[in-house]
């Protein structure tokens, strides 16, 4: 049995009153592409949040690799391989889109500012190498010919596919995707699909994504989870949760406490 | 001793507390934090001294002069600096404050000199003494018509059409609109309403101390009771204007009165990186 | 970067080089402390222009090594030409604490701990008599360097003035480094940055460093100049002055706080009687051009570039 890449265990957060996320776990295996579904409200992007750092759980722990991320920062979690895009895109709006992905690489880039500000060899050798590893990026994601563009005037979709070239740059073994095809159109939708399976199979990422259209949710994953009213509600392969009634009646029924 | 501290305290308090309101006024309802509020009240206690010795003003007239001219400016600064910068970042607006502020030092201190000017007493300045407390009537007038205006503007905020406008963008900009409140107007009568609120605590305070171009950092003692009370409460900014002025007028007592100052901001210091909440407000949480 | 502005850059260096020999002694003075007002506000340039955080202790920065680098050579005989590094050294360390702990919260918090810590470092220059000479001010011994006594304007220009050179090129080469790109991450996504392994906190504590090391830096050099010290010079409104000129000469360009510093400088000496109201003049300007043109008079001659540019374009299509 493969020992699993991302592990969430009983993994809970109260904000005041309101409990959000109620003792969900899961279990995502290496290489694997795991969805996580449910109606609006569920504690998808919590969920999401809670193991990239942004929230510090109440209760439960998570674990990449073996290693604890709980309560860990944002930025340490993505230096332990674990990188993530968001809903609405938190792209770095007035730089280009060559600059936002070498900010991706910023762990990367092994110079001083002392060696920056006297324009030594190393710093030029890596900023050049990081010149043409973003350039790469772009290309791979489709964007090559708008990479003197400021990301803010990009349109939707290739936003959307910047912060993949982004979240790429950082070097991730785990990569966690809010939300990538809302506002899509099916053929965009149908590119982002064929875009993430190619990642998975050439670079052996593991990838996590949250997402309400089923096109890609069906087609994609290997396995689902889906979350309702904060907690675990089933979890199995596509053909399994089509099939369960649990998740059926979650989606179309209107009162799934506990019925 | 401690009596005269808590009323000596509650005065001073009064004043940093109208100040404090004009702060979380205009903070709830246009989300700018107005770092020129305190130059406000500087000019519009100069406005009543122009106008009792330049205009041959009686005071009250003087008075209401300094009151129309505050609110006149209050609407100069929404509609000449605010509403131009509609949406930009935090940063720009707190520039911008900033700059007004400076601009109406600077415009005093070119007008009027850099000297302290001497305020006509309208009050007779001789103290009584009232169960071992030894008052000047400018203490009760201060206490007395800083909670006049605190009452004014709750039973405003509360019964007016005008008022509850103001209370509706507060809660919900976009529900104010749909039902045809003007966020814009309301924005401007807010502009109005901390720079009047502004206003009474100059005219309140000049005859307590020296007039100068720098008496605007009384502005900065308002901000601290403002935060004191958690930033977004009325009472709370009621609340920690009081407490701010007992605490510095006991340090100045207890400590020394050079560093009387020390306290107040080392307090605000303190209460900003430590307590950002005040006592009695909620942690604002960053969303995602 | 263009020829054109290589060689424009370089005939400015080359004039600067020169001028000392031509120029008379009051041109030379100005000049000079143009150089150390464009140190102190470069500070601004780092840490509001390019990690976008509000500051308005600047002056409290410069007053730390202006009086730092004095009293250490009154009562230490300590020589300026290590006072001056080491006070620099000592305030940015000041800086970064500050920065740590208050960038936690909201920007106009921040903004209001800066505006407390500029009004008590001000308090304290006033009331520590023994430590600072008070109110009625400081001597500022002249510097020494190499068994020299310089206090000629020439002399003083030879050091300033190269400094605010390296300076400018400071700001030039942060933004090109993986330093600046994160600063300016931060600024525009902190949730961004740190999702991409950026530790935005201490980034943004280090911005505040830089700002302060400057600060103190031009406030030293400014102390040789002027020859005495007044804790009036270091208040709230002179730290808001500073910002003016950082916004006016452009923050996100390298070559803003010089510009910026010489409209301050030179301005006053055109206008003569109206010299005195060169305080509101500045806080009009400031509002203006936050309204109008916040890229400041540097992103103007971007901006007239861009429309030349545009136009040839129009131009050749037709």
């Amino acid at each position: 049995m493969t020992r699993a890449a991302l592990v969430v265990e009983g993994l809970t957060i109260r904000f005041g009153g309101l409990v959000a996320l109620d003792q969900v776990s899961l279990s995502v295996a290496p290489g694997a592409i795991h969805a996580v579904i449910g109606p609006n409200g569920a504690g998808k992007t919590t969920l999401l949040n809670l193991v990239t750092g942004i929230y510090s759980p109440t209760a439960g722990r998570v674990a990449f690799e073996g290693q604890a991320l709980t309560g860990l920062p944002p930025h340490r979690i993505a230096e332990r391989g674990v990188a993530r895009t968001f809903q609405n895109t938190e792209l770095f709006a007035e730089m280009s889109a060559r600059d936002n992905v070498r900010v991706g690489l910023h762990r990367h880039l092994a110079y001083s500012l002392a060696e920056a500000v006297l324009r030594l060899p190393r710093y030029r050798h890596v900023e050049r190498k990081a010149a043409q590893r973003a350039e790469e990026l772009l290309d791979l994601v489709g964007l090559g010919a708008q990479a003197d563009t400021p990301a803010g005037d990009l349109a939707l979709g290739q936003q959307r596919r910047l912060e993949l070239a982004r979240a790429l740059a950082v070097g991730p073994r785990l990569l966690m995707l809010d939300e990538p095809a809302a506002g899509l159109r099916a053929a965009e939708v149908d590119e982002l699909s064929a875009a993430l399976r190619r990642l998975r199979a050439e670079l052996g990422l593991t990838l996590v994504l949250i997402d309400h259209v089923m096109r890609v949710v069906m087609r994609l994953s290997d396995r689902i989870t889906v979350l309702n009213y904060g907690r675990w509600l089933a979890e199995g392969t596509p053909e399994e949760i089509r099939r369960d009634p649990a998740v059926i009646a979650a989606y179309l029924g209107g009162a799934a406490h506990g019925a | 001793m401690l009596g005269q501290v808590l009323v000596s305290g509650i005065t001073a308090g009064a004043v940093y507390a109208l100040v404090a309101l004009g702060f979380v006024v205009l903070h709830r309802g246009t989300r700018v934090v107005h770092f020129g509020l305190g130059d406000q009240l500087t000019l519009s206690a100069y406005a009543v001294v122009v106008g009792q010795v330049f205009l041959g003003l009686p005071f009250w007239a003087a008075v209401l002069l300094s009151l129309a001219l505050s609110a006149g400016f209050g609407v100069l600064i929404e509609r000449g600096v605010m509403r131009p910068l509609r949406g930009s970042p935090l940063l720009v607006m707190v520039i911008a404050t900033l700059a007004i502020g400076a601009a109406i030092r600077e415009a005093i201190r070119v007008g009027m000199g850099p000297q302290p000017w001497p305020i006509p007493f309208v009050l007779s300045p001789a103290p009584f003494t009232v169960g071992g407390l030894v008052l000047v009537p400018a203490t009760l007038a201060v206490a007395g018509v800083a909670t006049v205006v605190m009452l004014g503007l709750f039973l405003m905020l509360r019964h007016t059409r005008f008022g509850r406008a103001i209370v509706a963008v507060y809660e919900n900009p976009t529900g104010a609109a749909i039902v045809g409140i003007s966020v814009q107007d309301v924005h401007a009568r807010l502009w109005v309403l901390a720079s009047v609120l502004a206003a009474v605590a100059g005219i309140l305070v000049a005859p307590l101390i020296t007039l100068s171009p720098d008496m605007g950092t009384i502005g900065i003692k308002g901000f601290a009771a403002a935060i004191l009370g958690g930033f977004n409460s009325l009472p709370g900014a009621i609340a920690g204007g009081l407490l701010l002025g007992i605490l510095e007028t006991a340090a100045g007592v207890y400590v020394s009165t050079a560093m009387k100052d020390v306290v107040s901001y080392g307090l605000l210091i303190a209460c900003v990186l430590l307590l950002p909440q005040g006592l009695f407000g909620k942690a604002e949480a960053r969303k995602v | 970067m263009h020829a054109l502005r290589i060689l424009g850059l370089l005939a400015t260096l080359g004039a600067l080089a020169a001028l000392p020999f031509v120029a008379a002694s009051h041109i030379v003075y100005l000049v000079a402390l143009i150089g150390s007002t464009s140190i102190i506000v470069a500070g601004l340039s780092v840490v509001i222009g390019q990690s976008g955080q509000i500051s308005i202790a600047q002056a409290s920065f410069a007053a730390l090594g202006a009086y730092g680098t004095a009293q250490l050579a009154n009562m230490a005989g300590v020589p300026h030409w290590i006072g001056l590094p080491a006070v620099s050294l000592g305030t940015a360390l000041v800086g970064y604490l500050f920065g740590l702990l208050s960038l936690r919260v909201a920007d106009h918090y921040l903004a209001l701990a800066t505006m407390a810590l500029c009004a008590i470092v001000q308090l304290l220059l006033v009331h520590m008599e023994d430590w600072t000479g008070g109110a009625v001010g400081l001597q500022v011994p002249p510097l020494a360097l190499g068994g020299r006594i310089l206090t000629q304007p020439v002399e003083l220009y030879a050091v300033i003035v190269p400094l605010a050179v390296a300076t400018a090129w400071f700001l030039y080469a942060l933004q090109g480094s993986r330093t600046g790109r994160a600063f300016a991450a931060a600024r525009m996504s902190e949730v961004g940055a740190a999702a991409v392994g950026i530790p935005v906190l201490r980034y943004k504590a280090l911005a505040f460093s830089i700002s302060a090391f400057l600060g103190a830096l031009g406030g030293g050099l400014f102390a040789l100049q002027t020859t005495y010290l007044d804790p009036a010079q270091f208040g709230i409104l002179e730290s808001v002055r500073l910002i003016a000129i950082a916004v006016i000469g452009g923050l996100l360009n390298p070559l803003g706080p010089a510009i910026g510093a010489a409209v301050f400088v030179l301005l006053p000496e055109t206008m003569g009687a109206l010299g005195r109201s060169m305080g509101l003049v500045f806080s009009l300007l400031l509002i203006a051009f936050i309204i109008l043109a916040p890229g400041g008079l540097a992103g103007l001659a971007g901006r007239i570039r861009l429309n030349l540019a545009q136009r040839r374009a129009e131009v050749s299509r037709r």
